[in-house]
């Protein structure tokens, strides 16, 4: 691949001024990124002030860990002229393991998470943000939601009996 | 549409009381390190997530804080919810509303039904969505109450179960018509498993997802006792009798198990004669109210 030999490094700098250097292949899988670089093609510094440096090692490290794994891929498909289908599931499965352990965080980091992967776009880490959070809620009570994500419940116990008899079947449990 | 639709819908609250400003959240419980704000209460993130969720979860959500029951009363997650659930009935009445509204403007005259329907729609999706399960859970449960009579004895022969199964699908009902109205304590554990038998046969749900339902509705512990006759066997010219067969199990443990459900999907065979689903002598059956 001559391309590689070619990459571009790029910076990308966090709101709290920390330097991060990265190849343009990893950049590239931040959309908001992306769509720079092609508006500019010389740019090499990119200020992202809504990303705190903590946050945006752990988008690097998502988007790395993903150009790795699709590289990976393509040269194997490359190597042996078709895909052979046992690997590449075996493949996704380990990139779906290194989700999963990548998402054992807590909830504010998850929420930060979220946040900074609708900013810079990168789909894959909002599907997967979006759906842990959604798992953390299903099949879960207001009192257990509440708990899970340090919510304050401002609601008088009036209003909230309110909602409640709105939808009493969506509260009905085992008694 | 009768009346007492109408007027339970009275109650409902409307989203707009409510100001979508995010509040504020006080700090107080201290659980975060400098962060000033709770997970949830950050609209855009909350609305990426509700359409992921069942109605179930978006109303759990909806009574958490004032702002998450704005966010959770918005139209649009309504909409989608009603989509899913009922999507032939979702089109009519996308049709329905844009036949007889103009930029939201009612012209023509309706008929009361009509004007009624818009009156529920003026509030919105979710007023629409609990009209329609209200009316879904009375047909579902006056059926299953009328299923309940053939019971002789707290036997409901397998014919029987299995047209019950049979009407349950004419009628289309999805999952989750299924996990709300069927799946629940107040009914008949014979109605319980009708709808775990519809959930598996005939709208292909997956063991685990059915079972994971019947734990959450709170019915994974009742049991019922299966009873039927083997067929008789002929030993040389020595005719053996049929004998009885029982087999008892929870709901819960029929939701994980194939062969339950595919022997009583077969029925009466010649192998299995006179199949009966019943509850256990000592535990009553909970009727429908």
């Amino acid at each position: 691949m001559a391309r590689s030999s070619t990459e571009n490094m790029i910076t990308l700098m966090s709101s709290d001024g920390e330097e991060f250097m990265v190849t343009e292949k990893v950049a590239r899988e931040c959309t908001t990124i992306r769509n720079m670089l092609e508006d500019d093609c010389v740019i090499t510094n990119i200020p992202l002030p809504n990303v705190t440096s903590d946050i945006l090692s752990m988008v690097i490290e998502y988007c790395m860990e993903h150009v790795a794994a699709a590289e990976k891929a393509a040269a194997e498909t490359a190597e042996k002229g078709s895909s052979s289908a046992p690997a590449a599931a075996k493949a996704n499965k380990d990139l779906e393991e290194w989700d999963k352990a990548f998402m054992n965080v807590d909830v504010y980091t998850l929420c930060d998470l979220i946040l900074a992967a609708n900013y810079l776009n990168v789909s894959g880490l909002l599907d997967l943000t979006i759906q842990t959070a959604a798992n953390l809620i299903k099949g879960k009570s207001p009192e257990q939601i509440r708990k899970t994500f340090h919510i304050q419940n401002d609601l008088s116990l009036e209003e909230e009996e309110k909602i409640r008899s709105q939808t009493p079947w969506a509260f009905e449990k085992s008694e | 549409m009768s009346p007492t639709t109408n007027e339970s819908l009275e109650p409902l609250m409307d989203a707009r009381e409510l100001s979508f400003v995010a509040p504020k959240v006080k700090n107080e419980t201290n659980i975060s390190e400098g962060k000033t704000y709770g997970f949830i209460p950050l609209p855009e993130i909350v609305g990426f997530i509700l359409l992921l969720l069942e109605a179930r979860d978006v109303c759990s959500l909806g009574s958490c804080s004032k702002v998450l029951h704005s966010i959770c009363n918005s139209d649009y997650v309504w909409k989608e919810l009603y989509r899913r659930r009922w999507p032939q009935q979702f089109i009519n009445t996308r049709n329905l509303l844009e036949s007889c509204t103009d930029d939201g403007v009612i012209y023509g005259t309706q008929s009361s039904g009509h004007a009624r329907f818009l009156s529920v729609h003026s509030q919105g999706w979710k007023a629409l969505y609990i009209k329609r399960h209200r009316e879904m859970a009375s047909i579902i449960s006056s059926y299953l109450a009328f299923v309940d009579t053939w019971i002789i004895r707290k036997y409901l022969d397998v014919v029987q179960f299995l047209n019950a199964v049979k009407y349950l699908n004419s009628m289309e009902l999805s999952f989750e018509d299924v996990c709300y109205v069927i799946f629940s304590t107040k009914l008949s554990v014979h109605a319980n498993l009708i709808g775990l038998q519809y959930s598996i046969t005939f709208l292909g749900v997956e063991n685990k997802d059915v079972k994971e339902a019947v734990v959450s509705r709170g019915v994974a512990e009742r049991e019922v006792r299966l009873k039927w006759f083997k067929r008789v066997k002929y030993f040389d010219q020595l005719r053996v009798p049929a004998h009885r067969c029982y087999l008892t199990c929870s709901i819960g443990k029929i939701a994980m198990d194939k062969e339950v459900v595919a022997f009583l999907s077969r029925g009466r065979t010649t192998n299995v004669r006179v199949l009966r689903i019943g509850t256990l002598p000592d535990q009553g059956i909970k009727q429908a109210t």
